[in-house]
């Protein structure tokens, strides 16, 4: 027997897959067998280790020759694309079970762990002064955009400061996250052209009312103070219609979002599970 | 034979070399050469890169199992790769009966 000539043989090959830059481990591993295999055969036709071996080496053909056809890497990458789709078109049942038990998992899990949020609300309607009848789309853009103007005042870092301190709340942009300010569609049967909602969340019910108080009040001392610089009647006017009140059913934001990533985890996870065991 | 008629059809020899169920590639080696009473005598090896090709294709499908206690890389037919190997017998049937009706005349 010559020690290590088949040893010798698959590091030629494996050298030669590399030379190309192919991955050679598993042609290497399938050479090694289908080598052992043609030897072992040699043997129980009465050649010797030696003979046995030369023969099986010389029918499996030169590694360079092997190399030479062995796929290139960029059809072998673009078939290992096609494959992870085609074993996720194949096992699309499995894969959905797969994602929705993660996406049920990282709800249900959020649901228990994630704090619950209660958020207060109130709406101000805009008027405008003096009426105008009927409610044109230049008089809502004007309102909308005063709104807006307003809005962006009272969420400056310097209004918020206030705000902040007085209420013991957390970061300004940590408080911006949880302020919600929302124009509702109009109301034909009121003179308002437009109206919208202010509203502040927070783990505290009797916090987030308190906040959405004093925003609210903000929102109307603001209007009040433009108003007053340009003539009292004139512009709009916003009125409180709905009064912040003592929220009492919890919101739970991180829950649904949770569940999404769950479920994307999930597919992500059961699709790599799933070409591993194609490959194994 | 030619190693180079036989390349045009490898194919279609692997195909039809696991349609009657999943091999590993020795016995594929070893059905071609015993079917074809020693014609189709390739390079062995030379196989394993075609079956890859097959595999990417996606008309075989492979996974390493035991035989007989040893490990092994065992190819079998996907339903693509049968629906191709279908389509290429007729193609091969007919060929083979047109290529005999000119060329076996003369035998």
């Amino acid at each position: 027997m010559t020690p290590g000539r088949l040893d010798e043989y698959l590091r030629a090959l494996e050298d030669a897959l590399l030379g190309r830059g192919l991955d050679p481990s598993r042609i290497v591993d399938e050479a090694r067998e289908h080598l052992v295999d043609a030897i072992e055969e040699g043997l129980r036709r009465g050649l010797t280790r030696e003979d046995a071996e030369r023969a099986a080496l010389e029918r499996f053909g030169p590694p360079q020759l092997l190399a030479a056809q062995a796929p290139t890497p960029r059809s072998y990458t673009m078939a290992r694309l096609t494959h992870a789709l085609d074993v996720a078109i194949g096992n699309w049942r499995w894969m959905t079970g797969a994602t929705a038990l993660a996406a049920i998992v990282a709800g249900a899990v959020s649901y228990a762990v994630l704090p619950a949020f209660y958020r207060s609300e109130s709406v101000i309607s805009v008027v405008s002064q003096p009426p105008r009848f009927p409610p044109s789309l230049d008089s809502r853009r004007d309102s909308f955009e005063h709104m807006q103007s307003i809005t962006t005042t009272i969420l400056s870092d310097a209004r918020l400061e206030r705000v902040r301190k007085d209420f013991g709340l957390g970061p300004a942009p940590e408080v911006r996250r949880n302020i919600r300010i929302l124009v509702v569609p109009e109301q034909p049967a009121t003179n308002a052209i437009s109206a919208f909602t202010v509203g502040f969340q927070s783990p505290d019910p009797r916090l987030s009312q308190r906040v959405t108080e004093r925003l609210t009040s903000l929102f109307i001392a603001e209007n009040f103070e433009d108003r007053a610089m340009a003539g009292r009647d004139i512009g709009d006017q916003f009125r409180v219609t709905k009064a912040p009140s003592l929220p009492t059913d919890p919101l739970r934001p991180g829950v649904a979002k949770m569940t999404v990533s769950g479920a994307f985890a999930g597919l992500a996870l059961s699709l790599v599970a799933l070409v591993w065991r194609k490959e194994q | 034979m030619n190693a180079e008629t036989l390349k045009g059809h490898l194919e279609l020899l692997l195909l039809a070399a696991v349609q009657s169920g999943p091999a590993h590639g020795y016995a594929i080696a070893d059905t071609l050469r015993s079917r074809s009473r020693g014609t189709f005598d390739l390079p062995e090896g030379t196989l394993y890169p075609a079956l890859h090709r097959l595999e990417h294709a996606g008309l075989l499908a492979s996974r390493w199992s035991e035989v007989n206690g040893r490990r092994r890389r065992v190819y079998q037919l996907t339903a693509k790769g049968e629906k191709s190997l279908a389509t290429r017998q007729d193609e091969w049937r007919d060929f083979s009966r047109a290529m005999q009706a000119v060329v076996g005349g003369l035998a």
